[in-house]
């Protein structure tokens, strides 16, 4: 694990429930952030909102990183460069786990150069990185 | 690691740039789920801090309901203002980018231990602690 020395943004949340206590109820999510506008979610059931939020958060910094990537190694995306992340919530007996697949779409790539860049833009993302070796994920590429 | 053995839930995305390749280029993140929850879109907003907001948020939804199951297997009644605060940094060492967060769980009226005690149990249920434990700092904060 890697200590933050310069924190650059920071997102904010302030969760309420409708029931406290209910294992089913719903939850008020508020979204706020340094220089972004705030999102409100009024009692929404928290999954699968929540695995939708993580998969966008994921899938917002990853195509970022992309573009970092493909730029390192002087590789021009397509116009229709996209991102497509699935996040599941699952149980194991009665536990509960995350999995998640990635799939990076660059038509008109040569495959390997398109494996390269979902490779190496896994290794700059801090959400791929956050969750390596703690939940399984499936990273694919159509071209 | 554990293997999910039967899901749940998913959540599905489709994010593409507004100027492909520009590492500064808007996102547009448009957001569906299985579930029967209805899709979410959001038109060219900047990834960033929109991606740690969205999930702080997924992170918070799951832990509150965590915040739930353990109260009730330690049979401790929440207080009706419970609430879960999570804040999410993205931040750089050197060149590489990383995550921290902070969790603040609001108990009011609770004792501090086992409003502490509830924090930390719900840290070990909740999958989003789990799917980034021991990969980012995490701060564990029960307010009472």
């Amino acid at each position: 694990m890697s200590k933050i020395e310069k924190v650059l943004l920071t997102g904010k949340t302030h969760t309420t429930q409708v029931n406290p206590g209910d294992v089913h109820s719903k939850v008020n999510l508020n979204l706020s952030g340094t220089g972004a506008k705030a999102y409100a979610f009024e009692a929404v059931a928290a999954h699968p909102t929540a695995e939708q939020l993580f998969a966008g958060a994921w899938s917002a910094c990853y195509i970022g990183a992309v573009s970092i990537y493909a730029a390192s190694i002087g590789v021009q995306l397509p116009a229709d460069t996209a991102v497509d992340i699935e996040v599941d919530l699952g149980q194991t007996g009665d536990e509960y786990f995350l999995q998640a697949r990635q799939t990076l779409v660059v038509p008109g790539l040569p495959l390997d150069v398109a494996t390269e860049i979902a490779h190496g833009a896994d290794k700059i993302c801090p959400y791929s990185k956050a969750t390596l070796g703690n939940i399984d994920i499936a990273l694919n590429v159509i071209v | 690691m554990s293997k999910i053995e039967k899901v749940l839930v998913t959540g599905k995305t489709h994010t593409t740039q507004v100027k492909a390749g520009d590492v500064h280029s808007k996102v547009n993140l448009k957001l569906s789920a299985t579930g029967g929850a209805k899709e979410i879109a959001f038109d060219a907003v900047l990834a960033h801090p929109t991606a740690e907001q969205l999930f702080a948020g997924a992170w918070s939804g799951c832990y509150s309901l965590a915040l739930n199951l353990a109260a009730s297997q330690a049979r401790v009644q929440l207080p009706a203002d419970t609430s879960v605060d999570i804040e999410v940094d993205l931040g750089q060492t050197g060149e590489a980018y990383f995550l921290g967060a902070r969790l603040t769980v609001n108990l009011p009226g609770l004792e501090q231990a086992t409003a502490s005690a509830l924090a930390e149990a719900a840290d070990k249920i909740c999958p989003y602690s789990k799917a980034v434990h021991g990969n980012i700092d995490v701060a564990i904060k029960a307010v009472v």
